[in-house]
């Protein structure tokens, strides 16, 4: 079930009634709902990829259990080897199994020796990055003897698959979300109104935003042999709006979805096409992965603790790795090298933490220095954003080599007056909002409640008007 | 929570009596001047010719590039036009043949080179509420009653904006067709400055060729004669997708049973006889396309002998 769906439009208030009128007694019973309409969610498309969500969530707990008891450090170890090995072999398995087939057997053919793979036709369970992040973040909390082991099973299986944020993030830390059902909700009125508006939000940022942009984008890259540089440039620039709106569109959803029933996930995009260089960026694009990958990866090897070297072989481990996580292609780890090169300089010479506030935090505009660090910004993540989208490596360095020729100058073959001013409105309502969690966050007290209720009208209008191909969320691949 | 749920009830319900209230300002689908609520029409002049008759089908291509009134009197058959929309998708334009051609009919497939098999959700829709008798046609996404309810009203309400911001098109009109169902609206339109934008053909159209021959043996099985002829296109947009069109035809070629008429260089006038894009003739385009037509038409009857027994026409 995706959430621009009618199905969806149908679920989300049947749970809500059951889960406030007939389940609020009992915080088990809450639970237990959030448990069935969870699985229930996910089933709706493929059953059967239920029973490794199922595997995945009896294994963390009962390691988490039996590690607490457990004073052997040999023995806690072997134990978090056990989940570590579990949750990243399904992964490995169901994401991975045919790259790395199928590039062995390449390596070996330079060898001379021709092997016939043997590959499987693998349908990669959807969200499987997602949950097995979630839960593997637990074991290690455990281990670390940061989080307290959950007798109730339960609770522990509510947050192993709670439905918002089960496909496509954020990835939750136990340590955040899992107390979360230890403690009795009550419905909060001005919770659950932020909550609509965030969904409203991301239901504008995924349907008007990124799938008007998919059309352009597709077309461009499916075609992009065919088109002068100024197109491909255009074709990058709407691939660019076209992920930004279709993650964090899925995260304000979640997000919003979740305050519904009460719980707070954290935030996962700040606004990260404002960023003024590469660091800033990464603090503000998919936060929940960029935090996963530094406190459970790139910290255990060394961090930015080391010489020069250990600096520079952990940035690349950690951004490799992070564009390995989102697929089993060769481009994903180009795109992860190649931040991993825009990053270094600004770690390398200590200013990668230079801008940690908010842009023009005192004021409407920004200034020339920080409008420079901008464009540089964001035009560095499009030209990366080329090898994230294209199907190959080879394709991409041709997009690339195609944009700088003579035809970048030249009056674009596709060139969508309305949608460009389209994205140039919603990212003037994004600057406006640059300041507080998602754009219109704060509508509340800037527009008297009849203004208000145009707005939203408006806005579900919009939404409605560009609704109706429920396009799934590109995430899901991941 | 009472007051949430006031709240937010009277906004869903605000957005849904939008919604439902919808089809009220269309007005009634039999009189409604909606463009795909033409096909009733071209229907009905089917149903009252009860001779063999000649039924061209496929894009609008057909609308704007055909006389078919000339059409019928050179060749001596009554023609119906039923080009409606290449977004229609082969699928659906073959399974509506397969409902109205009846034995020695000659069907005429004009096909646009984008078109391809499943077309687009939301015209499936607007055709099938307009014209009940599409619903045949395709395969609804869903067979929920409920949804199909919504989306039906979703997709009204996407048609009654569209029209709003594009005020309707000069020549996107019920009534702009006349009784042979070629479009008359724009006969006094001129070619703009520049047409369009680009659009490249894909020359894998596997799927497109066996529907067609699905509908060359079901055509065979019921004594129609079927034809096959590119749209006519423009030339700038043709120099562009040369190569592609050239391999596309030659898949054709080999393994399409489809009898074909010409190829896609025979159907390429200069841009300034298209009126609103690649594929949209003007009237001097719709004129030299049509004596092509004859021409190719008459050719076949005459020399390889088409089983299509010409009658005089109306």
């Amino acid at each position: 079930m995706i959430f621009n769906s009618l199905d969806f439009a149908v679920f989300l208030p049947i749970v809500f009634g059951v889960y406030w009128f007939l389940a609020n007694k009992n915080l088990r019973l809450q639970n237990f709902v959030i448990v069935l309409a969870s699985y229930f969610f996910y089933g709706w498309w493929d059953w059967t990829f239920l029973s490794l969500i199922l595997f995945s969530t009896i294994v963390d707990y009962r390691v988490g259990n039996t590690m607490v008891k457990c004073t052997n450090e040999q023995y806690r170890k072997l134990l978090l080897g056990t989940s570590i090995v579990v949750n990243l072999g399904l992964l490995g398995f169901f994401k991975y199994y045919n790259f790395f087939l199928e590039n062995f057997v390449t390596a070996f053919s330079f060898l001379g020796n021709a092997i016939q793979p043997n590959t499987l036709n693998i349908i990669l369970p959807v969200g499987i990055s997602f949950y097995t992040f979630q839960t593997l973040s637990y074991s290690i909390d455990v281990y670390r003897k940061k989080l307290t082991p959950t007798k109730d099973f339960v609770a522990f299986a509510a947050f192993v698959c709670f439905f918002p944020q089960l496909v496509a993030g954020p990835i939750e830390r136990a340590t955040n979300l899992l107390p979360q059902f230890y403690k009795k909700r009550t419905f909060e009125y001005s919770k659950a109104v932020d909550g609509l508006r965030q969904i409203l939000w991301g239901l504008f940022k995924k349907i008007v935003i990124a799938d008007t942009c998919a059309e352009y984008a597709n077309t461009i890259f499916n075609n992009s042999e065919m088109y002068s540089g100024s197109t491909l440039v255009l074709g990058a620039l709407f691939f660019t709006f076209q992920i930004y709106g279709d993650f964090s569109g899925y995260s304000d959803i979640a997000i919003g979805t979740s305050r519904l029933f009460g719980f707070h996930l954290n935030r996962n995009f700040a606004f990260p096409y404002f960023s003024r260089d590469i660091a800033e960026f990464w603090r503000r694009w998919h936060i929940s992965l960029s935090t996963w990958f530094r406190d459970y990866l790139y910290i255990p090897l060394g961090g930015s603790r080391g010489g020069t070297w250990m600096k520079v072989r952990n940035t690349f481990i950690i951004f490799i790795v992070s564009g390995f996580w989102h697929g089993a292609n060769w481009t994903f780890i180009v795109w992860g090298a190649l931040n991993a090169i825009y990053f270094l300089p600004l770690l390398l010479s200590n200013s990668n933490r230079k801008n940690m506030d908010t842009v023009a935090n005192e004021g409407l505009l920004p200034s020339i220095r920080e409008l420079v660090g901008m464009f540089a910004t964001f035009w560095s993540t499009v030209l990366a954003w080329i090898f994230f989208r294209a199907d190959t490596v080879g394709h991409a360095v041709s997009y690339i080599t195609a944009i700088f020729s003579g035809s970048l100058v030249a009056y674009p073959e596709v060139f969508p007056k309305k949608v460009l001013l389209l994205l140039a409105v919603f990212m003037g309502i994004e600057w406006l909002g640059r300041k507080q969690e998602y754009a219109v966050e704060h509508i509340r007290y800037q527009i008297p409640v009849y203004g208000r209720w145009v707005a939203y009208c408006m806005l579900t209008g919009i939404i409605l008007y560009y609704s109706g191909k429920e396009q799934q969320f590109i995430y899901f691949q991941f | 929570m009472k007051k949430f749920l006031f709240k937010l009830g009277l906004f869903v319900t605000v957005t849904l009596l939008v919604l439902l209230s919808l089809p009220l300002l269309d007005g009634n689908a039999a009189t409604s001047s909606e463009f795909m609520a033409a096909m009733s029409d071209k229907h009905k002049r089917l149903a009252s010719i009860d001779r063999p008759k000649l039924i061209l089908a496929g894009g609008s291509n057909l609308i704007f590039g055909v006389d078919s009134e000339t059409l019928g009197k050179k060749l001596n058959v009554p023609v119906v036009n039923l080009g409606l929309r290449a977004h229609l998708g082969l699928d659906f334009i073959l399974n509506e043949l397969r409902d109205v051609a009846d034995k020695n009919d000659l069907v005429l497939l004009s096909m646009e080179y984008f078109m391809d098999t499943k077309g687009d959700e939301d015209l499936h829709r607007l055709a099938s509420y307009y014209n009940p008798q599409a619903l045949a046609y395709y395969t609804p996404k869903s067979n929920s009653v409920f949804k199909q309810f919504f989306e039906y009203r979703h997709m009204l309400y996407k048609k009654l904006i569209s029209d709003w911001i594009t005020k309707g098109g000069p020549a996107y009109n019920r009534n702009d067709f006349n009784r042979f169902g070629d479009g008359v609206k724009h006969l006094t339109m001129k070619a703009p400055s520049v047409l369009g934008s680009r659009y490249i053909i894909d020359s894998n159209k596997e799927n497109e060729i066996k529907v067609l021959n699905d509908f060359y043996r079901f055509a065979q099985e019921k004594g129609i004669t079927v034809l096959f002829t590119y749209s006519p296109y423009a030339r700038s947009e043709y120099t562009l997708n040369q190569k592609e069109l050239i391999l596309l035809h030659e898949k054709f070629k080999d393994r399409m049973h489809i009898k074909m008429l010409g190829k896609p260089g025979d159907l390429v006038y200069p841009d300034s006889l298209f009126f609103d894009n690649v594929y949209h003739l003007t009237k001097s385009g719709r004129d030299i396309h049509t004596k092509k037509l004859v021409q190719m038409l008459s050719g076949e009857t005459k020399t390889t002998g088409v089983n299509v027994r010409l009658v005089p026409a109306e």
